[in-house]
């Protein structure tokens, strides 16, 4: 599905990743974790393609092809999808015309029909239930006003909605009390198939106990320095990532 | 300037050989416009108000300048802009009231009549008010004063709702009218009224409106106006809003069209507690030129106004906005805001923008700012993420800046149909009306 082989990225002149190398096979969930800074987030955007990150050298290849090569769009036509960290607020857009606008592009992208707002309206009321949201939710403006678990449960509805083959999920949990966790968690878990492969990036263990990968990586000053199964994940949480960084330090000797 | 004094002179020649088979008090009125437009200059971009929008075409344009009507219309002509919601709907072709074309309902509580009608019966509302709470500080509202003939008389008695009243001037082209509007709003009343000024045919000419807005204490006025002029046809109004005491205003000023057009709108919060929400959204795109005058008055104690206008500016369009907001000595509690907004979409295109605010009172909560700018590059990407590419992310950014002005229409049908014009000026190929129609905006 993807396969990300030394990668190296800049953001206005400086480093952040320095050479990653990442095989995630479809239907997989793999775990990125990682202290702040250590580029989690920048390795997420450059997935979806966000313009402000260089990629200065490495490739990036998904269902074969040179992700790098192609613009934001295309990517996310193709089946790419990015829940943003902090999701953007645009005002006097409204959800329901924004879903069933980029719904449409992606299926005339694959060839399908578009679908009309009655069509449309089935499709999400079903899509819905999954996140626990309301009917008038779609009549308001995407994001605006949302509260932090609105803006988060939005994210996993549209990714229910445009349906991804490759999901990163950026910080999902962040911001979430414990009973908005459990919701957004059971949205993604009801997403996960064998066809759509995950790379869930978090700052907190906590996340990887309702969400659990299959994989895990630690992510330190722009590279992975461990990876391993879910155990991992549990030992991180018990022993920090002092460790791992001591062992990276030894192995670096 | 030698253009400007034949233009002079033809307006002058035009009310010499005027009718006058008015009430004294009527023609009074028609009097003191005329001496007043022989006495005062063209607006002149030297003169602060006028300093971004020149109005020689204006003044230059050979129009036919007798008052008298153009090419009878029939409803298909005017369905574009008609208000099936209203219970009353009057209709006025070049300035002349059109009685084929007008609707009354049954059972109204309000008393709305032709201007000419009303003035002829001697209304004492209509002669209490007409005219009495505007100052012609300028030749074109002198004009308006010196040509008045006709336009909607809306009188809401005490106590009573009078739902939605369309008032409706459409221009046929070649020649210039002078609508006047009178609103009143008797204590505890409540009303909305849309006002549209429109063009069949495609032809330059001139709308020079006033219309005249009394509020008294606890009334409710929602106005509406939409200006969908022609691409060619110049359009200058300005609404005249008094309100009294606990009254509330609400205002939209939404501008389509129009090669010049011009909105005044001026507002005395005379009472105190009173409610101002002013709004507007202007388009200008092409070689269009739109301006937004406004001043508000606070002049009584405890006096609420909100001021939020909104243009998008692409081709050689230009906008202009002028706001004053003015808190008087003695009107304290004063809460105002006042924010313009605009959305620039091409190199060419521009805006001047001057929202002010003289404070004279020192116990008050004031703001006001502008923005210029774009699409910004964040919100661009999050619409590239899900599929949608940067030329229809803008398009429908741009809609959705205008629809947080369109959001607060009240009248369905007008709300869907202007959104429906966004869309076709600023959604691009393949915006169709379905599409249009699903932009909703925001509760």
């Amino acid at each position: 599905m993807l396969e990300i082989q030394g990668l190296h990225v800049t953001v206005e002149g400086k480093q952040i990743l320095r050479g990653i190398d990442l095989r995630v096979g479809a239907g997989e969930v793999h775990a990125v974790m990682g202290p702040n800074g250590s580029g989690k987030s920048t390795l997420a955007q450059v997935l979806a393609g966000h313009e402000a990150y260089e990629v200065t050298s490495g490739t990036v290849t998904y269902l074969g092809e040179d992700l790098l090569g192609l613009p934001a769009e295309e990517r996310a036509r193709r089946g790419v999808f990015l829940a943003f960290q902090y999701p953007v607020e645009i005002p006097g857009v409204t959800n329901a015309y924004f879903l069933q606008s980029a719904l449409n592009e992606i299926r005339k992208s694959r060839g399908e029909d578009e679908l009309d707002a009655m069509d449309f309206q089935q499709l999400i009321e079903e899509k819905m239930r999954l996140v626990q949201l309301e009917e008038s939710f779609l009549e308001r403006p995407v994001n605006d006003g949302f509260s932090g678990g609105e803006k988060k449960r939005n994210e996993i509805l549209q990714m229910a909605v445009l349906e991804p083959r490759l999901a990163i999920l950026d910080e999902t949990d962040s911001g979430l009390d414990i009973d908005a966790l459990r919701v957004v968690s059971a949205g993604v878990n009801s997403l996960r198939s064998p066809e759509r492969s995950m790379i869930v990036v978090t700052h907190y263990q906590r996340l990887l106990n309702y969400i659990v990968p299959d994989f895990l990586h630690v992510l330190y000053k722009g590279r992975i320095i461990k990876s391993g199964g879910k155990d991992l994940a549990l030992e991180l949480e018990e022993k920090g990532y002092d460790w791992i960084k001591k062992e990276a330090k030894e192995r670096a000797k | 300037m030698m253009e400007g004094q034949r233009a002079k002179d033809r307006y002058l020649q035009a009310l010499e050989r005027r009718d006058s088979a008015w009430p004294d008090w009527a023609e009074a009125i028609r009097r003191r416009g005329a001496e007043r437009f022989a006495q005062i200059d063209w607006p002149h971009h030297r003169q602060e108000a006028w300093r971004f929008t020149d109005v020689t075409p204006v003044v230059e344009a050979e129009f036919e300048v007798d008052g008298r009507a153009g090419a009878e219309l029939e409803r298909p002509d005017i369905g574009e802009w008609a208000l099936d919601e209203a219970g009353a709907e009057l209709v006025f072709v070049d300035g002349h009231y059109a009685l084929g074309l007008s609707r009354y309902g049954t059972d109204r509580t309000d008393r709305t009549y032709a201007l000419s009608a009303a003035i002829l019966a001697g209304n004492p509302v209509l002669r209490k008010h007409l005219d009495a709470h505007i100052e012609a500080t300028d030749a074109f509202l002198a004009l308006n004063a010196a040509f008045l003939r006709d336009g909607a008389f809306v009188h809401v008695p005490k106590g009573a709702d009078a739902g939605l009243i369309h008032v409706l001037h459409v221009s046929t082209g070649k020649r210039a009218s002078h609508p006047r509007n009178l609103i009143v709003l008797e204590r505890g009343s409540a009303c909305r009224v849309v006002e549209t000024y429109a063009g069949v045919g495609g032809r330059a000419y001139l709308a020079n409106a006033v219309t005249e807005a009394v509020l008294e204490a606890d009334a409710r006025l929602d106005y509406v106006k939409v200006v969908a002029e022609s691409e060619e046809a110049y359009h200058l109004g300005t609404t005249q809003v008094v309100q009294g005491r606990g009254s509330g205003f609400q205002s939209n000023t939404i501008t389509l069209g129009g090669r010049i057009s011009r909105s005044g709108l001026n507002v005395a919060l005379d009472g105190e507690a009173a409610e101002s929400f002013i709004r507007g959204l202007y388009l200008a795109d092409g070689e269009r030129l739109t301006d937004n005058a406004l001043f508000v008055d606070h002049a009584r104690p405890r006096c609420l106004s909100r001021v939020a206008y909104r243009g998008i500016l692409d081709g050689s369009g230009r906008g202009v906005f002028t706001g004053s907001v003015v808190v008087e000595r003695g009107a304290q509690k004063t809460d105002s805001n006042q924010v313009n907004n605009n959305l620039v979409l091409s190199d060419s295109a521009r805006v001047d923008t001057k929202p002010q605010l003289r404070i004279f009172a020192d116990d008050v909560k004031c703001m006001h700012g502008a923005t210029i700018g774009q699409p910004s590059a964040e919100s661009i990407y999050y619409f590239k993420t899900r599929g949608i590419d940067e030329a229809a992310a803008r398009r429908m950014l741009t809609c959705g800046f205008a629809a947080e002005i369109l959001g607060h229409l009240q009248v369905k049908s007008l709300k869907d149909r202007l959104t429906r014009a966004v869309f076709a000026r600023f959604g691009g190929k393949g915006a169709g009306e379905d599409a249009a129609a699903e932009t909703r905006a925001p509760q």
